[in-house]
């Protein structure tokens, strides 16, 4: 038996962290060393200065997350590592450095998913998950919704088509003049508006389809805006914000639902950012709960970038069978379903 | 005493194992797959070649640059790896003084180029091994205007992939193949520092890029 430990090591943009784990859900530690105040004055994160912060910052990052859990390397059962997606520079450091540490010590290496891990951040929170569960992902960069059948494997039940739904979200919000990111932006202006004021297309709502697309709702969005100005309307914000949330919201919904009856499961998940709009969550609880489903989300501070939910995606990976070897390599586009 | 020399900073480089003073092996290759992907394959093969094991190493020797910022990096974090879980020392080595201690037996000068691009370079010069100005950023013709001046009476050696790449213009560079900094060189180097007292670790080493970021130099001009 091994001791269930798991040094998680996670670099892909501008957060250097390291954790450490026990059993793939007791968090002993969660260091993350943030670079937010660096990248600032160049408004954006910048990554050969991301990258250089990552190299300095990596080791002692690695030892003091060791400390804080009171273990030390030999402890250590299974070192996992993000590789994907993200800015190849910075995960480059945090992928040679686990590398380094798994052939010096022997110990079993696991290349990590980034968006994985995210999901799983919600076994984390001390609340109970179990397996099979349907998991769905929305954010800037990513709509993919998932079954878990056991922990450390997942298929793909389908994706987007073209954009990411948090995409939608902040190209409309850039078009009526709000600051980055856009959900929160339109979330907070929809409050008070009459979801139903207005009617926008949904994508590809048709049954035993899993997949997503948001590019014709955010077109009759932007085209509403362009109509009015060009007849010289006011349009009624609060209105328009409500119908264009709840078009997405409703969709992603729906098949969301769609998919947790069909495989049976007791508890879906939501991870990424747009898992963070209340509306949301609160239409998704509704709808999970009239079919006696629970909706998990992870605790606030693990939804940002860590290297607890690498560590903990990289253990149930490990126990599933999967290791990498000593020419894993960064890959800044890594999809999930890629290995 | 086992010393192991990595070298990432440039297309080609790799690993070289010492046993003290004596080489026991060496791997270089000059490819495009990244060293990520052959770093650690090229370590693992040479230490099972020479019928040594991952944990009988003794020290890490690295050259931490100039050169390509991610190159450096890969190199500089697997030496920080291995030190950190070896618990043992690593010590740094620039690539213009590996130059100097590879070519430290030409009688004259010797004037170590890492490109740079744009006809600008890294440079530092070298006699015996021993550096004679500080390492530097400049144009290559302010290398060949400062060699002209100031070490006109002696025999000129100009190694590195600088001299490769503007071999028209240096003309007295050694031959492409000899020109690469050689792992072994900066195995050798290494050691003779640790030796000599100099020692880093996985949280002191790192890299040398000698050049602000585009960011930075930006920032800077607009403030
Ligand atoms: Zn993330």
């Amino acid at each position: 038996m091994g001791s269930g430990l798991t040094l998680g090591i996670e670099t892909s943009c501008d957060e250097t962290a390291a954790a450490v784990i026990k059993d793939g859900t007791e968090v002993l530690s969660n260091i993350v060393l943030s670079q937010i105040d660096i990248h600032q004055k160049y408004g954006g994160v910048v990554p050969e200065i991301a990258s250089r912060h990552h190299i300095e910052a990596m080791f002692p990052v690695i030892n003091e997350a060791l400390a804080e859990a009171g273990v030390t390397l030999d402890d250590i059962e299974v070192i996992a590592v993000a590789y994907g997606p993200g800015l190849v520079g910075s995960l480059l450091v945090g992928v040679a450095a686990a590398k380094a540490l798994a052939f010096a010590t022997g110990i079993p290496l696991v290349g990590v998913n980034h968006i994985e891990g995210h999901i799983y951040a919600n076994l984390l929170g001390g609340q109970e998950v179990k397996a099979p569960l349907v998991c769905l992902t929305v954010s800037g960069g990513h709509t993919d919704l998932l079954l878990i059948p056991r922990f450390g494997e997942y298929e793909i039940l389908g994706r987007t088509r073209d954009d990411a739904a948090g995409e939608a979200f902040d190209k409309v919000a850039r078009v009526l003049g709000l600051p980055y990111p856009g959900g929160p932006q339109i979330e907070k202006l929809a409050q008070g508006g009459n979801r139903e004021a207005i009617f926008f297309p949904r994508g590809l709502l048709e049954k035993d389809n899993y997949d997503f697309s948001f590019s014709g709702l955010k077109t009759a969005a932007l085209n509403f805006l362009n109509q009015a100005k060009q007849k010289g309307e006011e349009v009624h914000l609060p209105d328009f914000a409500a119908s264009f949330q709840w078009a997405i919201i409703d969709v992603l919904t729906q098949k969301l639902m769609l998919a947790a009856e069909e495989h049976r499961v007791r508890q879906v998940v939501l991870s990424g950012g747009v898992a963070a709009n209340g509306t949301f969550r609160n239409h998704v609880r509704e709808e999970a709960g009239k079919r006696g489903m629970e909706l998990l989300y992870p605790p606030v501070h693990l939804c940002t970038d860590n290297a607890a939910m690498i560590a903990s995606a990289g253990y149930f990976s490990y126990l599933a069978g999967r290791r990498s070897d000593n020419a894993l390599n960064a890959v800044a586009n890594l999809r999930l379903g890629d290995y | 005493m086992y010393v192991l020399g990595i070298d990432t900073s440039t297309m080609t480089g790799g690993a070289a194992l010492l046993k003290g003073e004596e080489l026991v092996g060496e791997s270089v290759l000059n490819i495009r797959t990244t060293h990520s992907e052959r770093l650690l394959p090229a370590l693992e093969r040479l230490l099972a070649d020479g019928g040594i094991s991952v944990k009988d190493l003794n020290l890490v020797s690295v050259v931490t640059g100039p050169g390509s910022f991610t190159g450096l990096r890969i190199g500089v974090a697997t030496a920080k790896g291995l030190s950190y879980a070896l618990n043992v020392p690593a010590v740094g080595v620039t690539t213009l003084e590996g130059y100097g201690w590879q070519f430290q037996h030409f009688p004259g000068v010797v004037v170590a180029l890492v490109d740079a691009r744009r006809e600008h370079v890294f440079w530092q010069a070298f006699q015996g091994g021993s550096p004679i100005n500080e390492p530097a950023y400049d144009s290559l013709q302010a290398v060949l205007d400062w060699c002209r001046s100031e070490a006109q009476s002696e025999p000129l050696l100009f190694a590195g992939d600088g001299s490769v790449h503007y071999a028209e213009q240096v003309k007295a560079s050694v031959p492409a193949a000899l020109s690469l900094l050689r792992p072994s060189s900066v195995a050798h180097l290494g050691y003779r520092r640790f030796l000599a007292g100099e020692q880093s670790d996985a949280f002191a080493l790192n890299p040398t890029y000698m050049r602000q970021t585009e960011a930075e130099r930006k920032w800077k001009e607009r403030a």
